[in-house]
């Protein structure tokens, strides 16, 4: 169950978006120079987070929600890695304005996030097949 | 054990964060004994960070208020909703209808006959109807979000701690669909479900941009407490084309008739095309019903979800990178906690004032009970506000204030892990190991960019000194230091480093315990005073830093600032005066 985590870095992306009221998609991203990683994989994290409201050096990024599953690609022994294009499903008004990547191994468990302070996002892996999990977000009742 | 129970217990927490990048502060020397942390949450200390938003600064939000939404997670172009119900109160009657639909009493009188002359005389009771509406969906081209302050007094929020901000869109393009729009009339329940699947409606081309103005009152009522009002929901839609749509067949109620037992189902086709005759004023009705629910009902709707959604404490927590920490491992060495929540409002003449009760902890010292904050003591022995002296509204967009007992925490944190023990001595190399943490003091008549250093140290007596004194020698004195920027380049955010001006004689006190004969005190201090003037000659000729590249905040809320100036705030603050935009390269 130990996994290794070497690194996390958070990207900010640009969504490219098509016509209106599509789901937002997320463009291609190859990344390389990760030789020194080879053989391990990176994994995905599409989210849709909040800066600290003080930027001091060493703060993180806090999520409210993982828009989609995440997904897990190889690094090839090149050192390079190519995260396939993504339509983001729209859940609430959370966009997708983070993208965090966790490198593990390939055969490592599954990965869950918590935020600096002890919350934890909303994770579509987290509820039933088929019933959102986001009822304080996406469904309500006047 | 529920699936929520299993996967709180299988699954493998990973902590969120982001590579520490950066320097703190470079000091140097062997660590002195930690400085154990009490096993008492903080207190949070009162107007620890204060944010000033000048009336330029303001005016940022007006233009970029979408921006400010979307670095923190949210974007109101496009929405979605899973679901939404609507309850009528009290049953529909044609006669006595809301002023404002009086108008279509003649199209709704009309779906009843249609309805009745297909239902084959069927009785009505006055219908209580339940909308559910699946899967709303929303996009819109916002051309001018913006969110400001009104500054025409709203009765309830006048008081200290209030304020009332304006949030304004121009919309040119909306388009709202639903995937279904289901009805019932819970007064005649045989009617089962009628509506509309794949119901859209948008602003037609010919529109006029859909305006929209919603006052929201804000209030703390004490720290972490704070109250959020929408006072009301003002649009144009009585004054926009809208244009609407929905997939056929719709839903309508299934009338069979039974001849000789033989169950015949009426043509539904030809009843859907009487009641789509009626299809512009059903899009009339839709505007006006939008209107205003949005005018008449939504505010307070809105209001208690609020209510009901939002926590009672407002805290923020997250984490700083330990100043000081070595320069090498400080990627790797565990970070300071911290923790803000909003205390004080304040409409100042030249800016908007939110102050925050903040502390920071170091989880490696503290046990997991003592890492939160007690809030109750944030207003105990609270500085008074900053001056806002060190520069001129019209020259910066924020003010942040740090408050030196904030600062002083944070020193306190870095010097228990023995990152800060040395004190460089003179210009020989010497230097004079600090026995308890530096203490920040910006209060008196100090120049904008200076700052005095409270240290006690401890030094090794040397030659004769070892008849007269203890080892070590135990010395306090006030160290007058320069706060100087250094611009960051390329992008990266600007720094401060402390230089040594010089060492204030007149503050130097030798521990009378340190001197072996009591009547030779006066003498000792004499005799340290004479070496720190020595060594004052040497902070002159060779300016020394005491921290070095100490990072400031490069953001407010995701907006990217740059650092204009500084000032040491007599009131007891380091301010920064920042404009927003990040760097200049």
């Amino acid at each position: 169950m130990k996994k290794r985590i070497l690194f996390l870095v958070s990207l900010f992306l640009i969504v490219s978006l098509g016509a209106m009221a599509a789901e937002p998609i997320v463009n291609e991203v190859r990344i390389v120079n990760l030789r020194h990683l080879s053989g391990l994989a990176l994994n995905v994290f599409y989210v849709s987070g909040r800066q600290a409201t003080l930027g001091v050096e060493g703060r993180s990024l806090s999520v409210r929600q993982i828009q989609a599953a995440p997904i897990r690609v190889s690094i090839d022994s090149s050192g390079q890695v190519v995260i396939p294009a993504r339509a983001l499903p729209r859940l609430g008004f959370s966009v997708f304005n983070n993208m965090v990547l966790v490198v593990t191994k390939v055969d490592a468990p599954a990965i869950y996030m918590q935020n600096p302070d002890g919350s934890v996002p909303l994770d579509a892996r987290m509820a039933p097949a088929g019933i959102s999990n986001l009822p304080s977000h996406s469904a309500f009742s006047i | 054990m529920t699936t929520k129970m299993t996967i709180r217990m299988t699954m493998k927490i990973l902590r969120i964060g982001v590579m520490a990048l950066g320097l703190a502060v470079v000091t140097s020397g062997v660590a002195l004994a930690g400085v154990q942390a009490k096993e008492k949450p903080a207190c949070g200390i009162g107007r620890a960070v204060g944010l000033g938003l000048t009336e330029r600064g303001q005016k940022y939000f007006v233009e970029h208020f979408a921006d400010v939404l979307f670095a923190n997670g949210i974007s109101l172009s496009e929405g979605q909703i899973d679901s939404f119900v609507l309850n009528a109160e009290k049953p529909l009657k044609l006669d006595q209808l809301p002023i404002h639909f009086q108008k279509f009493s003649g199209t709704l009188g009309k779906i009843r006959s249609i309805l009745k002359s297909w239902l084959l005389g069927f009785s009505f009771n006055d219908p209580l109807i339940r909308v559910e509406v699946k899967d709303i969906r929303y996009s819109a081209q916002i051309d001018r979000l913006g969110f400001s302050l009104q500054t025409s007094p709203v009765r309830e929020f006048t008081g200290a701690n209030s304020a009332v901000f304006v949030l304004e869109a121009q919309i040119p393009s909306l388009r709202l669909s639903a995937a279904s729009v289901m009805g019932k009339n819970l007064n005649n329940s045989s009617l089962k479900t009628f509506g509309v699947r794949g119901l859209f409606t948008e602003l037609s081309g010919e529109s006029k941009p859909l305006e929209i103005q919603i006052p929201i009152g804000v209030r703390i009522k004490e720290t972490g407490n704070v109250e959020f009002n929408i006072l009301g929901i003002h649009t144009s839609l009585d004054q926009v084309d809208l244009k609407m749509g929905f997939d056929r067949p719709l839903v309508l109620p299934r009338v069979e008739v039974l001849i000789d037992g033989h169950p015949i189902a009426l043509n539904q086709a030809a009843l859907e095309r009487e009641l789509l005759k009626l299809k512009d004023r059903y899009l009339e009705m839709l505007q006006v019903l939008l209107d205003r629910f949005a005018e008449e009902q939504l505010p307070q709707k809105l209001n208690n979800l609020i209510q009901a959604y939002l926590p009672q404490n407002l805290v923020e927590g997250n984490e700083m990178a330990a100043p000081g920490a070595p320069v090498m491992g400080a990627a790797f060495q565990t970070k300071f906690k911290w923790w803000m929540s909003p205390q004080e409002l304040r409409q100042e003449s030249h800016m908007l004032f939110l102050g925050l009760a903040a502390s920071v902890r170091d989880p490696a010292k503290s046990s997991v009970e003592a890492l939160g904050t007690d809030w109750s003591c944030a207003e105990d022995s609270m500085r008074s506000m900053p001056t806002f002296s060190g520069a001129h509204p019209a020259d910066y967009d924020l003010a942040l204030s740090l408050n030196q007992d904030l600062v002083n925490q944070i020193l306190g944190l870095s010097f228990a892990r023995g990152y800060f023990e040395k004190v460089p001595y003179g210009d020989a190399g010497e230097s004079l190991a600090m026995t308890v943490a530096p203490e920040l003091v910006l209060t008196g008549a100090l120049a904008k960019d200076r700052a005095i250093l409270r240290l006690q140290v401890a030094k090794k007596p040397q030659g004769i000194e070892k008849f007269f004194v203890e080892n070590p020698l135990l010395f306090s004195f006030d160290m007058n230091v320069r706060l100087v920027v250094t611009p960051g380049v390329k992008g990266a955010s600007s720094r401060i480093s402390l230089l040594v001006d010089r060492i204030d004689e007149s503050t130097v006190k030798v521990k009378r315990e340190s001197v072996k004969l009591g009547f030779l005190h006066s003498m000792i201090e004499k005799s340290v005073k004479k070496k720190i003037r020595r060594a004052n000659v040497g902070y002159k000729s060779n300016p020394m830093a005491l921290a070095k590249d100490v990072a400031i905040p490069s953001e407010v809320a995701g907006i990217p600032l740059s650092l204009q100036s500084l000032q040491s705030d007599s009131s007891g603050y380091i301010v920064l005066y920042l404009e927003y935009g990040g760097q200049k390269q």
